[in-house]
């Protein structure tokens, strides 16, 4: 489905991502872990077209894409990490995922309406909050909103960059629980980027591992605690 | 606030300018700019209802009268009531600064938002462009387009026009790509938003805020050098009523009579003060509020 060929980054001189290649499979939900500053955004945000890879390539269904422009825009979709700075404030909940459905034009233009609140609805927010813009929602419920205008692009490719990060615990584990439901309904390909291991274990078929600008190991999940050989891939293993 | 009232769209806006009182650093000063601008336009409508003399009406034998009660603030040396000329220049002096700010505006906002969105190239052209404006003092390059087109009101709005939009223009850009790096507008372009969409919708909004700010305290200098302009006799032109042409008209007569001089300078400074006084105290409220919600 999606495939990274020789794809590198340098800010100011300095690899950020050295010569990365990936492929993940239709369908597939991938992990991606490391250390902070170890380039997992930077290397997400250049799939899609956030930053300008310095080299390398990417494909999307065999053909070489360019993120972020044309048909791409739509195909693979973003979940921003902070999902109250991404929703616009001054769009309501509703709003904002009509713009994408309009946008996109998804749909037909009468059914995009209903098609907003069934989104937003079978993502646990309540129809009482759909009038609501970013600042009178938490932060879950943002998320939401923020996965549910991902989702009315219909993409093929979902990234969600450190999709937990900005939650408290209870709130993660709902959003796991969405993340799984949404898979478990759809088959969505998703790529993860989490700095931490136990998220992704609920809900990552491959883990790949990224150390100094570099995927250092890919493992499918289940394998990861025995497979894993190198030292951060295997003290990540540990905290299982 | 009953909510019967808050069905009616045009006073939802009454809870938010309670909140504009409350929360401003200078809600005082804010106020008194309010009030100040409100008290012009006011005094703008008071002709109407006074039974002044035309602000043209001659009196050659009450020439230069000190205050009197048919003459409130005297008469100038062609026996003119100050009062009556000081009201009618109310929407010629506010009116012209007014203007030439629509018009700094018009040319200032497009080339602002073109020259941030189109970045590379275009950016560079754009605002070297802007740069070379920018580098002839302002009021020179005023003083030469009005020197080309003949000393009159409508040409000193037009060569402060000139004068004044690349500064703007500067301030626009900058305020459009800080607005256009938010995630949310990024995110709003990646979510399917058109690029119109993305500017109108997600990108203005950021900066009509601190937009208004800028055009309050740029209004209270556009003022102020039209009224310069006029008081070197190269704006309004005699008789039309305006401030700055009636501190030319006192000029010679100061010691003789100084009421000619007084009304027209006070005049200047409160409307000055009120446009400043809006201005910052629009700033100290907005200055908390990132990215703005409105």
């Amino acid at each position: 489905m999606l495939r990274v060929r020789g794809l590198s980054k340098q800010f100011h001189g300095r690899d950020v991502l050295r010569d990365i290649d990936l492929t993940i499979q239709a369908g597939e939900v991938v992990g991606l872990i490391g250390h902070s500053g170890a380039g997992k955004s930077t290397l997400a945000r250049c799939l899609v077209g956030l930053e300008q890879a310095t080299q390398g390539e990417i494909l999307l269904r065999g053909a070489q894409v360019k993120p972020g422009e044309g048909a791409e825009r739509q195909q693979i979709q973003y979940l921003w990490q902070d999902p109250t700075q991404s929703l616009s404030p001054y769009l309501t909940a509703k709003g904002a995922v009509m713009e994408t459905l309009t946008g996109f034009g998804v749909g037909a233009a009468s059914g995009r309406d209903a098609r907003a609140t069934d989104l937003l609805t079978s993502l646990g927010i309540p129809q009482t909050l759909h009038k609501r813009r970013p600042h009178a929602l938490s932060g879950g419920q943002n998320q939401r909103v923020a996965l549910a205008r991902a989702l009315a692009a219909e993409p093929q490719v979902l990234i969600l960059d450190e999709p937990l990060s900005s939650l408290d615990l209870a709130t993660q584990v709902s959003t796991i629980s969405v993340l799984r439901d949404i898979h478990a309904t759809t088959s969505l390909t998703m790529l993860i980027v989490s700095h931490d291991l136990a998220p992704l274990r609920q809900l990552a078929d491959r883990i790949l591992v990224l150390d100094d600008a570099q995927i250092v190991e890919d493992i499918p999940m289940h394998r990861f605690a025995q497979e894993a050989s190198h030292p951060l891939a295997k003290a990540y293993a540990d905290t299982i | 606030m009953s909510n019967q009232t808050l069905r009616i769209p045009a006073l939802r806006i009454l809870p938010r300018l309670t909140w504009l009182t409350r929360t401003g650093r200078h809600p005082i000063g804010l106020a008194l700019g309010i009030m100040l601008l409100v008290g012009f336009a006011l005094i703008g409508l008071l002709p109407a209802l006074l039974d002044l003399p035309a602000p043209e009406h001659m009196d050659l034998l009450a020439r230069l009268s000190p205050p009197s009660a048919a003459h409130p603030l005297g008469t100038d040396h062609l026996g003119r009531d100050v009062l009556a000329r000081l009201i009618g220049a109310v929407p010629v002096s506010l009116g012209a600064a007014l203007s030439a700010m629509v018009a700094i505006l018009a040319i200032s906002l497009p080339w602002g938002v073109i020259a941030a969105l189109a970045g590379g190239r275009t950016d560079a052209v754009m605002m070297r462009l802007a740069d070379i404006i920018m580098a002839f003092p302002m009021l020179v390059l005023a003083l030469a387009i009005i020197g080309f087109m003949g000393a009159s009101l409508e040409a000193s709005i037009l060569g402060v026009a000139a004068a004044w939009w690349p500064s703007n223009a500067r301030l626009v850009r900058a305020l459009v790509l800080s607005a256009s790096h938010r995630d949310f507008v990024r995110a709003a372009y990646l979510s399917g938003a058109s690029r119109m969409r993305v500017v109108l919708r997600h990108v203005l909004p950021q900066i009509l805020p601190p937009l208004a700010v800028i055009i309050s305290l740029e209004t209270a200098s556009v003022l102020l050098a039209l009224s310069s302009l006029s008081f070197l006799g190269i704006g309004a032109q005699p008789p039309t009523p305006e401030w700055g042409a009636m501190l030319n008209e006192a000029r010679p007569f100061f010691a003789q009579a100084p009421h000619m001089l007084i009304a027209p300078g006070l005049a200047v400074t409160f409307a000055v003060l009120a446009f400043n006084l809006v201005g910052e105290g629009l700033q100290s409220v907005l200055d908390k509020r990132e990215p703005y919600r409105w």
